[in-house]
């Protein structure tokens, strides 16, 4: 084009009187290698608006940015699920409960009767523990019964009474020392 | 679910298990007594009984007041490897539940002395004794007097009393 004209059409750009065909055809001169040096200085500016491309949401734009939400809900989600009472809280609580149940049970259904708690049953008005019951005698006879008890009997008394005898000794040991202390002051 | 319940019922067994009574003695003496090495002696409460009711001439009073006051008698003894059955006894006997009022150490022989009381009377004794040859675990129960049964010794005819290993069993 003529320099003239594309004078007259700058002017015309710049009173943004120009139409979008007089427009195309300043950004085409412009970018053409013929630009006048009068209108040399305008040449970058012209060409600057070549490059202010509009931008055209693509094919995939919609799904792009509804994923980008979407991940940011997962992601609130997930912090949501934590759970109001931790795991150990929750078996610290089984255990407690259990350990009520048991001593409630050992309370009232095994303490019915309370000998049944000491294992102890009545036989002949006399406590028994309650597997006495099921002693097989190995004497028909109550006069060996009563020797082999009383050889029993004897045998406890005996070794009860060297017990005591012993624990009696150390004791005596101490009286001596003590005499010793004594008389040595 | 279901799972957690069957879990928690078992629990609950469990734990009921461990407040279970006492059975070790009697789970010891049901397995020696068929044991040929071992010689048991056994008096049931029906036998004191009986003993009660007849008229000892030769009883000493003292004696008759003890054992008036007892409702059975068990003793298991061996006279081999003492110290093993010893120590076995110890630990399956469950003595923890005893409480232990004398210990004798004397001459390689361990003895122990348990009871077991309730209302401040002592109900069961038990007599465990084990040497290098010999072991002897005995059970009284009843209305045991422990003062009583200390003062019997000189009163009872202590004849070949050693020897309690001797005395043959009717069959």
């Amino acid at each position: 084009m003529e320099y003239t004209d594309i004078k007259i059409l700058t002017d015309k750009y710049f009173l943004s009187e120009t139409s979008v065909e007089e427009e195309k055809q300043l950004k085409a001169y412009f970018s053409s290698n013929e630009v006048e040096p009068e209108l040399q200085a305008l040449k970058p500016f012209f060409c600057a608006l070549e490059e202010n491309n509009i931008a055209i949401p693509g094919k995939n734009f919609d799904e792009k940015i509804l994923s980008l939400i979407e991940e940011e809900e997962k992601v609130v989600h997930k912090a949501k699920l934590r759970p109001l009472l931790p795991t150990w809280t929750k078996i610290a609580a089984a255990a407690i409960i259990l350990l009520l149940l048991t001593v409630l049970m050992k309370q009232y259904v095994f303490k019915k009767t309370s000998d049944k708690d000491n294992n102890i049953i009545a036989i002949n008005n006399k406590v028994v523990p309650a597997g006495i019951a099921e002693i097989k005698d190995t004497y028909d006879d109550p006069e060996q019964a009563r020797a082999e008890l009383e050889k029993a009997l004897a045998l406890i008394s005996d070794k009860m009474n060297k017990g005591k005898a012993i624990s009696e000794r150390p004791i005596s040991k101490l009286n001596v020392i003590d005499k010793i202390i004594e008389t040595s002051n | 679910m279901k799972k957690k319940l069957t879990t928690l019922l078992f629990a609950v067994f469990v734990s009921m298990a461990a407040f279970a009574q006492n059975d070790a003695i009697n789970s010891f003496f049901k397995q020696y007594e068929s044991n040929e090495k071992f010689t048991l002696v056994s008096i049931s409460p029906k036998m004191f009984k009986m003993m009660g009711k007849v008229k000892w001439d030769d009883m000493d009073p003292k004696v008759k007041n003890v054992i008036s006051n007892l409702s059975s008698f068990r003793m298991i003894t061996s006279e081999e490897n003492g110290n093993l059955y010893y120590n076995e006894a110890t630990k399956k006997l469950n003595l923890s539940t005893y409480e232990e009022i004398m210990t004798v150490r004397d001459n390689g022989e361990n003895i122990r002395f348990f009871i077991k009381e309730s209302n401040n009377i002592v109900n069961e004794l038990v007599m465990l004794m084990g040497s290098k040859t010999d072991f002897m675990l005995m059970c009284l129960t009843g209305n045991i007097d422990l003062e009583n049964i200390n003062k019997l010794g000189s009163a009872i005819n202590v004849k070949g009393m050693e020897s309690l290993k001797n005395v043959k069993p009717k069959n």
